[in-house]
């Protein structure tokens, strides 16, 4: 901004960018002055921007194609990124899905966008998915990407992704499209806008024996962690936490361990019910992000807002339950409490001869109950399995304020299966390399 | 995973065909250059954001020339860029990203004219002014300056041209050369700024 008279009209362009086509932010840069400068006040109906394009309707030709090459697969999966629940299209895709009878695996920003208790889920896929939905990945013969951009987190090394799939690319930003996969088909619009065409050109397909194999790999490599030791895990918690609201939940992640096992165990129902930075990977982001989704939902009683956090990436915006308490926001903050920086620590034993360095945060972090109570919060404890039911109790009946419960975990715990970085999705370590190893 | 051509997928053999990438690891890639013309909002801004993409993005950039249209709100960049297929589409589709470009055109793969102008300066003596001037002749130059002891020369052409003259003028000594990049335009008529494009016939930008 350089000049108070084009302020208003920057600001609505601000806007319309900021909510058409790919939504995203917009930075404007307000300096001092302008701030403080007067100017008459005129906000424009609209505005034109002439060097920025929105898609157009989607190519009918090229839908029509997809729909043959679905028609023509016999081991389709459906790959869902966060961009089908930006365009407001998961029960389209839901539709499709449950239709042409095609596995479905999402990734972390496209949880929720199908419901995970249904069969044809397969749960998250790549460097912290489901080994099965990987494996589908693997076999499949072709894959229906949807509002995803192939991330590196997602594809791990290109060259061997998915090496016997045609790809059908959706996506309203063409310059996602064969980015880092190079599409068979790709269909640049609105999500929702290609599913509603795509969705009566597509019959049912005869899947089973695509589905059944699926289900052997679900069977040999589950989602599963030790249990039944005494010992308190964050998979523990997320499970609970996931049984006490039915999946009926806003949940806010944070960056790091709790954060994969958030998006494998809470298995997620509804679209806009999970909330976190993803790609940014900016720790701290768990609480303020959960601040906003419960002024977002007030007056929504009914839908708690669970924000589950690291102990390490909590302390770094914790001072914003000074702002939670003051607005009387009921927040349920689960701060998943290995005293390390996890995900760290776990790349430091896998990757790097257990050379801890830096990660050990026993010294440094502070008593989270007495935290919450400085804060004029809630603080509970909970340090075995057999405490969680009844901490999380005593958390719900608190309405009026955010509740903190230090979750004490046991540090020693590992995200798996995991694809290490750079390798191959059919490398994908589904056993712990250490000797207290028990999957 | 897969080290030898006959381990690959027929899919995956599609894959590096479509994005030019080697079939085999140590082959050498298929890097091709591309000259690209961009019409962008005649703004610093709008150049800086053209340029901080090339950096950001790791995309090569060999030469970059910028300056105003018939029309006072539109500058016109000619971009030189090398890369595989892969990377060349993603250059375009990056560019047309930008709010701030009004119009994106790879001029390479259809036929166009491509110019450099260069000035140089170089040392003569009443032994090599005859060579010096011959050689300026048939390059088809023109003299812009000229002292008791050194000439300055105007000449345009392709890339390739240039190259040519100041290998020739080297031995003479020379004291200057400044080049202005490349610029280029695709042969043929019509104009995609005012009669291909009807939605660049636009009210001008604020």
């Amino acid at each position: 901004m350089r000049d108070v008279r084009d302020l208003a009209w920057t600001i609505k362009a601000a806007y319309y960018i900021a909510r058409t086509g790919r939504p995203g932010p917009v930075v404007v840069d307000l300096p001092k002055d302008i701030l403080l400068a007067k100017a008459p006040f005129s906000y424009p109906e609209e505005v034109h921007l002439r060097g920025y394009r929105l898609p157009g309707p989607p190519d009918a030709a090229l839908i029509r194609e997809a729909a043959a090459m679905i028609a023509a697969s016999r081991r389709p999966l459906l790959y869902v990124g966060g961009g089908t629940i930006t365009a407001n299209a998961a029960e389209l895709l839901t539709q499709l899905a449950r239709r042409a009878r095609i596995p479905l695996t999402t990734t972390l920003h496209g949880l929720g966008a199908f419901p995970e208790d249904d069969p044809l889920a397969l749960g998250m896929l790549g460097m912290h998915g489901t080994w099965y939905a990987n494996q589908a990945v693997q076999h499949a013969d072709l894959i229906i990407a949807v509002g995803a951009r192939f991330d590196d987190r997602v594809t791990g090394k290109l060259d061997s992704w998915a090496p016997y799939a045609k790809i059908i690319h959706i996506d309203i930003d063409p310059s996602c499209i064969s980015k880092n996969v190079p599409a068979d088909c790709a269909i640049v619009g609105d999500v929702r806008e290609v599913l509603a065409e795509l969705l009566p050109l597509v019959e049912p397909k005869d899947t089973k024996e695509w589905l059944a194999k699926i289900e052997t790999w679900r069977a040999e490599c589950p989602l599963i962690y030790e249990q039944g030791d005494g010992k308190l895990r964050a998979q523990y918690v997320i499970e609970r936490l996931r049984a006490k609201t039915g999946g009926h939940a806003v949940v806010v992640s944070d960056v790091g361990q709790h954060q994969m096992w958030t998006a494998q165990y809470f298995r997620f129902l509804h679209p806009r019910s999970h909330i976190t930075s993803g790609g940014l990977g900016t720790m701290g982001f768990a609480l303020p992000a959960s601040i906003g989704a419960a002024f977002g939902l007030r007056g929504r009683k009914d839908v708690p807002i669970i924000c589950i956090s690291g102990d390490g990436g909590f302390v770094m915006n914790a001072q914003e339950l000074g702002v939670a308490a003051a607005h009387r926001l009921p927040i349920k903050v689960a701060v998943i409490n290995n005293n390390f920086l996890g995900m760290v620590r776990q790349w430091q034993e896998l990757f790097h001869e257990n050379r801890f360095s830096h990660t050990d945060l026993s010294d440094t972090n502070p008593d989270f109950v007495k935290l919450a109570e400085a804060y004029h919060c809630v603080g509970l404890r909970a340090s075995r399995p057999e405490e969680v039911d009844a901490v999380l109790e005593e958390a719900w009946k608190v309405t009026d304020r955010p509740v903190v419960i230090d979750f004490q975990v046991v540090k020693e715990e590992l995200v798996f299966p995991m694809v290490p970085a750079g390798a191959s999705t059919s490398e994908m370590i589904t056993k712990r390399l250490t000797p207290n190893a028990f999957v | 995973m897969a080290t030898e051509a006959s381990t690959l997928t027929p899919q995956q053999i599609v894959r590096k065909r479509k994005t030019g990438e080697p079939l085999l690891p140590g082959e050498p890639e298929q890097a091709h250059r591309h000259t690209i013309a961009v019409l962008v909002e005649n703004t610093i801004g709008a150049l800086i954001r053209v340029v901080n993409l090339f950096s950001a993005r790791g995309f090569n950039l060999e030469s970059v020339t910028v300056g105003e249209t018939d029309d006072p709100t539109v500058s016109r960049m000619t971009i030189v860029t090398t890369g595989n297929d892969r990377i060349i589409g993603q250059v375009l589709r990056q560019l047309e990203r930008l709010i701030d470009t009004l119009h994106v055109e790879d001029l390479t793969g259809s036929s166009f004219v491509e110019r450099e102008l260069c000035l140089l300066k170089v040392r003569y003596t009443a032994e090599s002014r005859a060579a010096i001037m011959d050689t300026v002749e048939i390059f088809r130059g023109k003299v812009v300056d000229i002292t008791p002891d050194t000439m300055t020369f105007e000449l345009t052409g392709p890339t390739s041209k240039i190259e040519a003259f100041i290998k020739l003028m080297k031995p003479h000594g020379i004291l200057e050369v400044a080049r202005s990049s490349r610029v280029a335009m695709r042969r043929a008529s019509g104009s995609w700024l005012t009669h291909e494009d009807p939605s660049l016939n636009l009210p001008a930008a604020r």
